[in-house]
């Protein structure tokens, strides 16, 4: 069932499942936790966290419950699974290979 | 998986969904603003900033219910949506198509029902390959598969090697009375074996078991003298209601109580369909009975013996028999043939071709409807243009014509089935006679499948070929908008064949159908010799109840006074064979008129004998023409008289005055009979039967007791019927009728086979004029449209709109001509075919083949007038800068 995906939506995944090893979050501070940690590098763009969210939920990765956040407002939490903490090492691993590897090229092309 | 159930949850729970995915949003929304205004943004500004920062909801939206449900399914519900609309601003079309759809896929679904009701589904006996007939054949007469006398069968049994038992089935009544209404029940008695011979266990009870054939007959003349019988599901459901205690049960039959041992499953009834068994227990004369053969017989073959073994033994015993007594079996041998060669080994062929006709009809009407969509097509190019230059890919846009066809085969085999439902009524309105087991053939699930999967290759071939065809061609015809479309590609004629031989198809079909139809009503206007309105006959076997003839003389004298008083009867009588019934016995007897040259017994000509009351030929309305009628003072002690018919008179008295002549009947030299009338003739067995020498005998001098009561009553003769048993019940109780019907029911019986292959082929012909009509429109329609170019150069050079239909229509009744000339050498065989079922018309019948040809023409106007009418409608000058 690994679905093929391009390579920014493949990383966009990763990113969103590693924000989400460190504790239960909600879209909001998913998206404010990525930019901050990426020193305002990386912009996510609300319009494909969300679809991405869903994606992980049907592939059983996250789940997700209703709750309050801090200041008691209502918000959606998403929290990683079993599933997806096997699969956070996973790509893990498979993201350091491929940093690894494009490193070398650049290094070898210069 | 689980993206499955979760793309089918967020199909099916959409709107929930959606619902879910806004609280989301707005929970996101807030929380930028809640940032915000705590960096000190005021509350408005902040909401608006966060909004902005969110960015397009929609979008957001969009993406995530592609990701979220089943794009296929809403695509095609959507399509379906659009095709519903599509079709329902397009009736003509539809419901053309429809007509076709259901009678084609109907018509398919019966013949279906048909081969699989009476050849493909096994027989309900066990072991069906081991249980054979057995015939004897003597090839001198004439006669392949006769049935076998009894002496023959208990030498048979003793003395084959081949078979694990062997059992007669003879044919017999069970009268049944002091139970509920009298009824004479028609029966078999079989011989010990016979149901572990077939093999089908009872729904109900038991078999008989030997102690069964034990019983010791009484007084009872008959080998019907057990005590035992078994009775079939449909009598059970008939006088039983069904009642599971009927087993145990003992029935007044023949005149004491016999205990019931079972009941027999429904679909249990060979020789065929009788309502109760009985043991046939054996009797000292079976012996000595060599002559008459009456009895069928079965067989189930020992394990491991197989067929030709059985017909080599058999073949052994037969010669025996032939050496033993060669006056009774010289020439004659025995015939094996399996149970299910015998029940449908003559039907199986034709039909398998009757299977084969209707699937060329299919073929036909697919291609047909595959054409008119193709027509329609040119229609709708503007809108496929636009669909596809707003982004919708072939694939998209075949399957959206798919889904079209599709719904429309859908229909089309709902309503086959349908169709199907009232063909098979139709069809089991034979008489049993014409094919085996056709009483059991139904609507079964196997049936069901068949249509549906008919049905989906249906859908199938008439819309993806056309389908492809139509977006290709769209695609091909933006890009070569300057091409010039030659009018008669090869294909296109191909198609015209195909149209040209559908209108042969129609014309040899109208025909056939235009030929019986006359025949019918010519025969309708036969006049029988005598009038059948308001009559019921009841039939009624007396013997053992009026022993002697005097008694049955009483007997008949005083029902038909106590007919004649009962409140509703116009008349009463009593006959031994009324014409038109088919159990009516038929007396055919030698005559040797006296005072004439004397002619030996066996090269006598014969006549008819029939026995009535005196008031019978008052009663028909059969007319006197010369001396007198009987009358009561006919009696046992006066003088012996006939009264003949006019065929008579003409083949024994031609020229000469028969009144008063008298004549020898039958092989002895003893009777005699004076001739004191002579009455019209009457037809006997049908309306398309010649009349034929019959002459009539007072029921008081001949002491008949086999008689059909007949009674011409005032109103509905089915009103009366209540009071007319209850008058003949008075006279003696418990009297059982064998059968009882209206006169004009009868009639109508004997051409029930005529009306059959009348709707047969009617059905074909008018399915194959439809056809023909619209695969004739479709080419039209289709031809007319690739002209355009041409047509719009005509009109620019002065071709008036009038000028353009002339051409158009006469394209389309040019199709019709060729098709009336390929037809014509059809139409004129299907008349020598049909030869024997023509009445009062010729096969060259010189109306239906000057109407024919008309019908044919008129149809193929009407079919070419719509798309011609397009085409003239076409402007000039729009047609040309097309080109």
């Amino acid at each position: 069932m690994a679905a093929k995906s391009d390579l920014l939506q493949g990383t966009l995944d990763l990113i969103v499942l590693r924000v989400l090893s460190l504790g239960p979050r909600h879209g909001y501070g998913i998206a404010l936790r990525i930019r901050q940690i990426s020193q305002e590098v990386l912009q996510v763009n609300q319009g494909s966290l969300y679809p991405a969210l869903l994606r992980l939920d049907q592939r059983g990765w996250i789940k997700s419950y209703w709750g309050t956040t801090d200041t008691g407002r209502e918000a959606k939490f998403f929290e990683l699974t079993r599933a997806g903490r096997k699969q956070l090492a996973l790509e893990t691993e498979n993201w350091e290979r491929v940093k690894g590897a494009i490193g070398r090229l650049m290094e070898a092309v210069e | 998986m689980r993206i499955l159930w979760s793309r089918l949850r967020g199909f099916l729970f959409a709107r929930q969904l959606d619902r879910e995915l806004d609280r989301q949003v707005q929970a996101h929304v807030a929380l930028i603003a809640e940032d915000l205004e705590r960096k000190g943004m005021p509350p408005e500004e902040a909401r608006r900033e966060a909004i902005k920062d969110f960015g397009n909801v929609c979008r957001v939206q969009e993406e995530y219910r592609e990701r979220r449900g089943l794009p296929f399914m809403e695509v095609l519900f959507q399509d379906l949506r659009f095709a519903v609309r599509t079709l329902l601003r397009k009736p003509a079309f539809s419901i053309t198509t429809l007509v076709i759809l259901a009678l084609t896929i109907g018509l398919n679904t019966v013949v279906f029902g048909v081969v699989h009701g009476v050849v493909l589904r096994s027989l309900p006996y066990r072991d069906q390959d081991r249980l054979m007939t057995l015939w004897q054949t003597d090839p001198r007469k004439g006669r392949a598969r006769d049935e076998v006398a009894v002496a023959n069968f208990l030498d048979w049994k003793e003395r084959q090697r081949t078979f694990e038992n062997l059992a007669v089935i003879e044919p017999f009544s069970h009268e049944l009375i002091g139970y509920g209404e009298p009824e004479s029940i028609r029966s078999w008695i079989v011989s010990e074996g016979f149901f572990e011979i077939m093999g089908t266990p009872p729904l109900l009870g038991r078999w008989f078991t030997s102690e069964d054939y034990r019983a010791t007959p009484q007084e009872d003349y008959a080998p019907g003298g057990a005590s035992v019988v078994m009775i079939s599901y449909g009598l059970w459901q008939r006088r039983f209601g069904g009642d599971p205690g009927v087993v145990g049960k003992t029935l007044p039959l023949r005149g004491r109580p016999m205990t019931v041992a079972g009941v027999m499953p429904p679909e249990f009834q060979y020789p065929m369909q009788r309502e109760l068994w009985s043991p046939r227990l054996s009797q000292k004369q079976d012996r000595d009975n060599r002559a008459s053969s009456y009895l069928l017989v079965v067989g189930r073959l020992k394990h491991r013996v197989n067929v030709d073994q059985a017909r080599n033994d058999m073949r052994r015993i037969a010669a025996e028999l032939e050496r033993e007594y060669p006056r009774t079996n010289q020439g004659s041998t025995v015939l094996v043939v399996p149970i299910a060669t015998h029940l449908t080994g003559e039907v199986r062929p034709a039909l398998w071709i009757l299977f084969g006709a209707v699937t060329i009809l299919l073929l036909a009407g697919c291609a047909n409807v595959g054409g008119l969509v193709l027509a329609r097509g040119v229609e709708r190019g503007h809108e496929l243009a636009v669909r596809s230059a707003i982004g919708a890919s072939s694939k998209r846009l075949i399957r959206q014509l798919m889904t079209e066809t599709g719904l429309l085969a859908m229909c089309g085999g709902i309503a086959g089935i349908v169709v199907a439902y009232w063909g098979i009524l139709l069809v089991r309105s034979l008489p049993p006679s014409q094919i085996p087991r056709i009483e059991s053939v139904h609507i079964s699930g196997a049936v069901l499948i068949f249509s549906c999967v008919l049905s989906a290759v249906t859908a199938l071939g008439c819309g993806l070929l056309p389908a492809i065809k139509m977006v290709r061609e769209e695609r091909t015809e933006s890009l070569k908008s300057s091409g010039r479309s030659l009018p008669a590609s090869p294909r296109q004629r191909v198609r015209r064949i195909l149209v040209a031989a559908q209108i042969a198809m129609a014309m040899v079909l109208l025909t056939g159908a235009s030929l019986l139809t006359r025949s019918l009503v010519s025969l309708l206007m036969v006049d029988p010799g005598f009038r059948p309105d308001r009559l019921i006959s009841l039939e009624a076997h007396v013997y053992a109840r009026a022993r002697t003839p005097q008694e049955r003389v009483a007997y008949f004298r005083q029902t038909i006074e106590s007919l004649s008083n009962t409140p509703g009867v116009i008349a009463a009588a009593a006959v031994s064979a009324l014409p038109f019934h088919d159990n009516a016995i038929d007396i055919e007897t030698p005559i040797q008129p006296l005072g004439e040259a004397e002619v030996a017994v066996h090269e006598r000509p014969t006549a008819y004998m029939t026995t009535i009351t005196p008031v019978y030929f008052k009663l028909m309305r059969i007319p006197l023409q010369q001396g007198r009628f009987f009358s009561d003072a006919d009696g046992p002690d006066a003088r012996r008289v006939a009264i003949i018919n006019e065929s008579m008179a003409r083949r024994f008295f031609p020229g000469r005055d028969p009144i008063g002549k008298r004549i020898l009947i039958g092989r002895g030299m003893n009777h005699q009979r004076e001739i004191v009338g002579v009455v019209g003739d009457t037809l006997r067995t049908g309306l398309d039967d010649s009349p034929r020498p019959e002459f009539f005998l007072p029921q008081a001098q001949s002491g008949m007791g086999s008689m059909t009561f007949i009674v011409r009553t005032t109103t509905e003769p089915w009103v009366t019927l209540p009071a007319i048993k209850e008058a003949i019940w008075s006279v003696k109780s418990g009297q059982p009728f064998a059968k009882i019907a209206e006169v004009e029911e009868l009639m109508a019986a004997t051409h029930s086979e005529r009306r059959f292959h009348l709707s047969l082929i009617g059905l074909f012909a008018g399915l194959a004029l439809l056809l023909a009509a619209v695969a004739l429109f479709g080419l039209i329609s289709y031809t007319a449209s690739q002209r355009r170019g041409e047509i719009g150069l005509r009109m620019a050079l002065g071709a008036s709109a009038k000028d353009i239909l002339r051409l158009i229509v006469g394209e389309g009744v040019g199709m019709a001509a060729w098709g009336v000339v390929m037809g014509l050498a059809g139409a004129l065989m299907v008349g020598r075919v049909l030869r024997t079922m023509l009445f009062g018309v010729t096969q060259y019948d010189s109306f239906t083949f000057a109407v024919i040809p008309l019908v044919l023409f008129a149809v193929a106007v009407s079919a070419s007038a719509f798309p011609a009418w397009r085409a003239a409608r076409v402007d000039a000058s729009r047609a040309l800068r097309a080109e």
